[in-house]
């Protein structure tokens, strides 16, 4: 009997050691690693017929790791980078084709379509695109269109959106307004937790 | 000491059969879904149709406007004035293409929203099916696609839940 309750007290001790895995510390591949994973839930992803939308919530640690591209990062550095990119909640996007076609010319053959596409996504998404915090819809205030020039079958986006507190007081929920390929609105919801809950970036 | 053994055997075996005999109906289950709920009560079709609305409002109050401008015109208006008539018509056909453009405008936005809303449910419905391994999702509209069929297999609440709650980015 007692040899029983010590394997459940073992089993036991094991579950609440990986449930715990969010307060762990990574270094910058395993961060990055771990923040794609959809299954960690900053990463959203919403199928449609040919296409797919993904939005990945870039934690600042993430950002700093994608940049300095190494597990050996100076501590100095990265509070420094830190201090500039604090104040905002950044996300990126990504439109992809599922048939590994051009995106910009999904659904369509027409050259003169190609280009209002790119004119939108240059220019017009970025209205399209808003946060809701606290009850509180912000704007779009920092956005880039990566472009890929039909050579990857997505294009790529980075914007940005200001933040009051250090700590996420509720619930973000990212909107999405799609207006090219008749999906419409999209929402992508970052739970509170999860965004209060990241793991640390191991520096040196 | 041999009888709680058996006991611990039974629990395992009974759990093994529950989790078997859910994995083979949910690979072979036949369910259908009520088109006409789903769609009404989809959280995106209530949020479009409402957006819809308050275009139709603002807009039809316009045209009411003129509508009523025009007929206070035309009561007023000398027929022997050509000057009069002349301006009277152009503010008729200035109406009637307001009306035109109105109608069209509000078709066309009526149009792309069922296609959103149509994609957005579908690629959900899609999801649900895959993740629960339903072998064919049918859909009963009341106009005879479906004649008949169990209320047992009638998942349209579970349907409901699952694509509002993925439209609300969960």
């Amino acid at each position: 009997m007692k040899k029983y309750r010590d394997i459940l007290i073992f089993i036991f001790l094991s579950f609440l050691m990986s449930c715990n895995n969010t307060s762990n510390k990574k270094v910058a591949s395993e961060y990055i690693l771990w923040i794609n994973d959809t299954a960690n839930n900053y990463r959203k992803r919403k199928d449609q017929k040919n296409i797919f939308f993904e939005t990945t919530y870039r934690p600042l640690p993430y950002i700093i790791a994608n940049e300095f591209r190494s597990d050996h990062i100076d501590d100095s550095l990265y509070q420094v980078r830190k201090l500039e990119l604090e104040g905002m909640h950044y996300f990126s996007m990504r439109i992809q084709a599922k048939n590994g076609g051009d995106i910009l010319m999904q659904n369509t053959e027409s050259k003169q379509e190609y280009f209002k596409r790119v004119n939108h996504y240059s220019y017009d998404f970025q209205k399209n695109i808003t946060l809701i915090e606290n009850q509180d819809t912000i704007n779009c205030k920092l956005f880039n269109f990566i472009r890929t020039h039909g050579i990857a079958p997505y294009v790529d986006f980075v914007f940005a959106f200001p933040s009051k507190d250090k700590q996420v007081q509720t619930d973000l929920k990212l909107i999405v307004e799609d207006e090219v390929f008749g999906v419409g609105k999209m929402n992508f919801l970052f739970k509170k937790e999860r965004l209060n809950n990241l793991p640390k970036l191991i520096t040196q | 000491m041999l009888k709680q053994k058996g006991i611990y055997i039974s629990l395992f075996i009974i759990v093994i059969v529950i989790q078997l005999f859910q994995y083979f109906k949910g690979n072979e289950q036949i369910v259908f879904i009520d088109n006409q709920k789903i769609f009404n009560e989809f959280k995106m079709a209530k949020e479009l149709n409402a957006k819809l609305e308050v275009y139709n409002l603002k807009y039809k109050s316009v045209i009411d406007s003129l509508d009523i401008e025009l007929t206070k015109r035309g009561s007023k208006l000398d027929v022997d004035d050509t000057l009069e008539v002349k301006k009277y018509l152009r503010f008729k056909e200035y109406c009637t293409k307001e009306a035109e453009s109105f109608y069209t405008k509000a078709n066309e936005l009526n149009t792309d929203y069922n296609t959103q809303i149509i994609n957005q449910m579908n690629s959900y419905i899609e999801e649900l099916g895959k993740e629960n391994h339903y072998q064919i999702i049918l859909g009963a509209n009341g106009q005879g696609g479906l004649l008949y069929a169990n209320k047992g297999i009638d998942i349209t609440d579970i349907a409901l839940i699952y694509v509002n709650n993925k439209y609300e980015g969960n």
